[in-house]
């Protein structure tokens, strides 16, 4: 959706099967590109509520994007407030929108 | 500026504060003069504790709980989202049989006189602090020891003191302190504004005997650096706040660790306490390190180690900030409260080292009631400032064999 | 939402009129806007909004932008997660 297919520069981007690997956002497997940041996977697929914060309960996805505001936070793999906008996903990873602080994972129970 | 005020307290830390607010609530006109802002001082750069299980049988243990008593007095007419209090109970992790014996003894003291307080096993440690690592073997557990955000509690204080009348002025430190021959004070302002008034109180925490000798007296009061580390608001990871019984045993058998260095002499205890916003403070240090606030790469790397050994989940949790107070402490490890018998008029309440936000209610409300000439428990003359003075001068006539 | 009701400090949720609230209370430096409002302790502690705060004080108090002082700053420069002392010899 928000994914550059086409660049005058960069040329064409083509999903060959190598380049991705799968996460897991609220349960739901999404293909995302190899070493992209869960942000820009996120995007890609539309997705542009990673929170709701802790106080008033609002919605909240990238602002700055570059590791600063904290904006982007969600819960991977159950540990909560990870940077999005600087992190790269992983094969299997686990992404949960973060709901406040948001809670433990099992992992880690 | 001329201005006259019943009272003038002399430091807008919490002790300043709840002093002005007792006094106030008894009909006091009080001015409040702080050199810094607001929660400048110590109180805004410490934990949040009313911990009573750490706490020897004694005077200060049993102004905790009359303490705490004030608190949730307070709680009922201000309101929990003005106070932001909390009552999470505390546990002492022990590590190991010795640990185990001297906490059993400690913890039976404490029953004796009344304390919610027991050993519970490994077991029942997990159940409420399933992080902790699983070299802890047993643990302590009240259910009493409670806390408050220091911030709102000197907020609450100061937005009644002045409905009640009463003034305070930030960024202003006293210059001088004299006795007219009327016999009020004239206190003397860096800004060089003058103040009157009958009484004078001096709160300044750690800076207490830098006051006290502008009237010529002197109080027993040193900074000791506490450094803390906050870290990123998380989910909940245990029932209760947490402290290490490995510190406790060092203050109550010192003669069990003389030799051990393994703090590298910062005072290094384990104190792990959830704030209502959901941040963890992780203690801490007591350093003798002057008036420098600094926080140490040394002391900030000690702190961590300790907690993530302790807690292992803490690697994969962000630390925000670290802060650096100066807890004042008093020579014999009592705080100091009442009037200087030398000078009439002229009263201390400081040296709470690491209690100050426990006991703040507690030390405002006996200030009070000795300034306005109320009969008080004669215990409290064990907390008088003069105790200092006669040992001083007992010693002096045994030294001169008087 | 009216305009002061947006936010100024992300972290925390703090917005325009909780400042000048504050302001108007008399804590007029960002050390003590921020004990008041807990504006610049969230997360990024205060690296977005600290000079936003310092700008409002100025405006709404006359005090001269450069005599403000920023809040003060501590370690770490940036939020580490606690495991960067893992390798470091114990103490």
């Amino acid at each position: 959706m928000y994914r550059i297919k086409h660049h005058p520069i960069l040329g064409d981007l083509d999903d060959k099967k190598e380049d991705l690997v799968t996460i897991y956002v609220d349960g739901t497997p999404l293909p995302v590109r190899k070493g992209e940041m869960i942000a820009a996977a996120l995007m890609a697929h539309g997705i542009r509520v990673f929170r709701k914060t802790i106080k008033h309960k609002n919605p909240r996805g990238i602002f700055c994007g570059i590791g600063r505001c904290t904006d982007c936070v969600m819960t991977v793999n159950g540990i909560p407030n990870v940077r999005t906008c600087v992190t790269p996903v992983e094969d299997g990873m686990r992404v949960e929108t973060q709901e406040g602080s948001g809670k433990w994972g099992d992992s880690h129970g | 500026m001329t201005e006259y005020f019943d009272v003038t307290i002399v430091g807008g830390g919490i002790i300043g504060l709840s002093s002005a607010y007792y006094l106030s609530k008894r009909g006091k006109k009080v001015l409040i003069l702080e050199a810094g802002g607001f929660g400048h001082g110590s109180s805004g750069s410490c934990d949040d504790m009313i911990l009573l299980q750490s706490k020897k049988p004694g005077i200060n243990l049993k102004l905790a709980f009359e303490s705490l008593n004030l608190y949730q007095q307070l709680l009922k007419d201000w309101g929990q989202e003005e106070l932001e209090f909390l009552n999470l109970g505390g546990m002492i992790l022990i590590q190991n049989q010795q640990e185990l014996s001297i906490m059993e003894d400690f913890v039976r003291q404490q029953q004796q006189i009344g304390l919610d307080v027991s050993i519970i096993d490994k077991k029942e440690m997990k159940k409420k602090q399933p992080y902790v690592s699983d070299r802890y073997i047993a643990s302590t557990y009240s259910k009493i020891d409670s806390q408050v955000n220091p911030f709102s509690v000197m907020r609450g204080f100061l937005s009644r003191i002045k409905k009640m009348g009463g003034e305070i002025r930030f960024y202003t430190p006293v210059k001088s302190i004299e006795k007219q021959n009327s016999g009020t004070w004239h206190i003397k302002t860096e800004k060089d504004e003058d103040y009157y008034s009958d009484v004078v109180v001096n709160a300044a925490g750690a800076w207490a005997g830098k006051v006290a000798s502008m009237v010529g007296q002197q109080v027993h009061i040193t900074p000791k650096k506490g450094q803390l580390v906050i870290t990123e608001k998380i989910p909940s990871l245990g029932e209760t706040n947490l402290w290490s019984a490995s510190y406790m045993v060092t203050k109550l058998r010192p003669d069990l660790v003389k030799n051990d260095l393994s703090d590298m002499g910062i005072g290094l205890g384990f104190s792990f306490t959830r704030t209502t916003d959901g941040n963890y403070l992780i203690g801490s240090t007591r350093e003798k390190a002057g008036f420098d606030k600094r926080n140490t790469y040394e002391a900030i790397k000690a702190i961590i180690k300790q907690a993530t050994g302790i807690l292992p989940i803490l690697n994969e949790v962000h630390f925000i900030r670290t802060i650096a107070g100066f807890r004042p402490a008093s020579e014999d490890g009592k705080f100091i409260l009442g009037e200087h018998e030398s000078v009439p008029g002229f009263f201390t309440a400081a040296g709470h080292e690491g209690d100050g936000i426990a006991l703040a209610p507690i030390t405002g409300k006996i200030l009070s009631e000795i300034v306005l000439g109320d009969s008080v428990d004669s215990e409290y003359m064990q907390l008088s400032p003069g105790r200092f003075i006669f040992g001083t001068e007992k010693k002096e006539k045994v030294l001169k064999g008087v | 939402m009216t305009d002061r009701e947006i936010f100024i400090c992300r972290c925390e949720e703090v917005t325009l009129s909780e400042i000048e609230q504050a302001i108007d209370e008399g804590f007029v430096t960002v050390n003590d806007v921020k004990r008041r409002t807990r504006a610049g302790m969230g997360l990024c502690q205060g690296r977005t909004c600290g000079k936003r705060i310092a700008q409002i004080i100025s405006k709404k108090t006359g005090i001269p932008l450069e005599t403000l002082l920023s809040g003060t700053t501590r370690s770490p420069v940036r939020t580490e997660k606690m495991e960067i002392f893992k390798g470091e010899q114990d103490v």
